[in-house]
């Protein structure tokens, strides 16, 4: 199956399992949060990312499609299943384009703390485990089992919202950097992968919620640092927009790089995230 | 240069942080009322919830309600943190059924008046 088919195939289940409600307060699009689907529910997002990245001069693109499904398995329990397709271009001639399905993750989260001191406000604290399957094609996976652990940090505070996040994921295997097939993403290589990411959502509209509210619409700032442990570490910044019916979500945000000191992988140069969440 | 980085993306995360520390809605009086299991016929019920967060929470407490027998609309006003749910009249309801709903969505229930 090619990776479009495998996108609309994809885009087909999440459709199939779209008659669930949603519990995200406030999520931004590329920082976690301490939110999850009520018990029993399954909920669906869909997120592209388009990134251009610069590989000893030569020009690398890279479009991927993120599908999550996450199944609440009781009020304070989650699992999530991301299935990213990837399709990645080298400017460089002589060398092949690549696409498929990159690592499939698997996500188990628990909100162990929450305390809600408004009709708006919670303070929620979640601690995440997981495994990411090198399920990925050639040149798009990690080629091993790596575990990862966090701790993911919540709070909505009238019109103010706030993630942090740090996760540290285990490289047990790590893909083979050649000239063919080079390391582009963090996380990717032999090396460990510390991350460290934050957010902040401004509610701009409305001011004040009424019993009239059907929508909302967010500024978000976000922020993440990946740091592999062999010493290649990048920082960047995510300015956007999230736009939340009681149906539906948009959310838009530009990626740019602050600072990056990379030796054995790509370094970054801009890129933008786009997504949906569709609530029936 | 590594330093430095995280340095600079964990002083961006504290100025989030306290970014988010002002415009609390606390509301007075946050205990949470005790309720029966014991059916009740009525017209309908106002539930107190916290922590809804935004439209898209509402809609989903929204569905929540709607998947319990009796329950026949619901509408939830962000602006005041309360659910209103019309029952039919006939089918008995409890408020830990209710209340249980709110609680399996994530979100904090505070207390229950039923009505008619």
């Amino acid at each position: 199956m090619s990776p479009k088919h495998s996108a609309w195939a994809l885009c087909a289940i999440g459709v199939f399992l779209m008659g669930t409600p949603i519990a995200h307060a406030q999520e931004s699009a590329l920082v976690d949060a301490a939110t999850q689907p009520a018990k029993g529910r399954v909920t669906w997002r869909e997120q592209g990312r388009f990134e251009r990245f610069d590989l000893n001069g030569e020009r690398v693109d890279q479009f991927t499609l993120d599908t999550r499904l996450t199944l609440g398995l009781s009020k304070d329990w989650s699992l999530a299943l991301n299935v990213p397709t990837i399709d990645r271009e080298r400017s460089a001639p002589g060398f092949d384009d690549r696409s498929g399905l990159g690592d499939v993750t698997l996500t188990l989260k628990h909100r162990f703390w929450q305390h809600d001191p408004g009709p708006i406000d919670t303070n929620r604290l979640a601690l995440v485990t997981g495994l990411r399957l090198p399920a990925g094609t050639d040149g798009l996976s990690s080629g091993g089992y790596d575990p990862f652990v966090g701790l993911t940090f919540t709070r909505v505070s009238g019109r103010h919202g706030v993630n942090a996040s740090a996760r540290y994921l285990l490289t047990t295997s790590g893909e083979r950097a050649t000239s063919a097939s080079p390391v582009v993403e963090a996380g990717k290589s032999g090396a460990d992968l510390f991350t460290f990411e934050s957010s902040y959502v401004f509610r701009l509209s409305p001011s004040e919620y009424s019993s009239e509210t059907e929508a909302s619409l967010y500024f978000t700032a976000e922020s993440i640092l990946d740091w592999d442990t062999d010493g290649d570490i990048d920082w960047r910044l995510a300015p956007g927009l999230l736009y939340e019916a009681r149906r539906f979500t948009l959310e838009l945000s530009p990626i740019i790089p602050v600072a990056q000191d990379v030796d054995r992988r790509a370094e970054r140069e801009w890129g933008v995230a786009f997504g949906l969440r569709v609530l029936f | 240069m590594a330093f430095r980085m995280i340095s600079g993306a964990v002083v961006l995360s504290s100025v989030f942080v306290l970014g988010a520390c002002g415009g609390s809605q606390v509301r007075a009086g946050s205990e949470t009322q005790a309720v029966s299991s014991e059916p009740v016929v009525a017209k309908g019920a106002t539930m107190r919830v916290d922590g809804l967060g935004c439209p898209m929470c509402a809609e989903s407490i929204a569905i929540l309600m709607d998947n319990i027998d009796g329950v026949m609309d619901s509408r939830v006003d962000l602006s005041t943190g309360t659910v209103h749910v019309d029952l039919d009249g006939t089918t008995p309801v409890s408020a830990e059924a209710l209340r249980r709903a709110i609680d399996d969505g994530g979100f904090t229930f505070r207390s229950i008046t039923f009505e008619g």
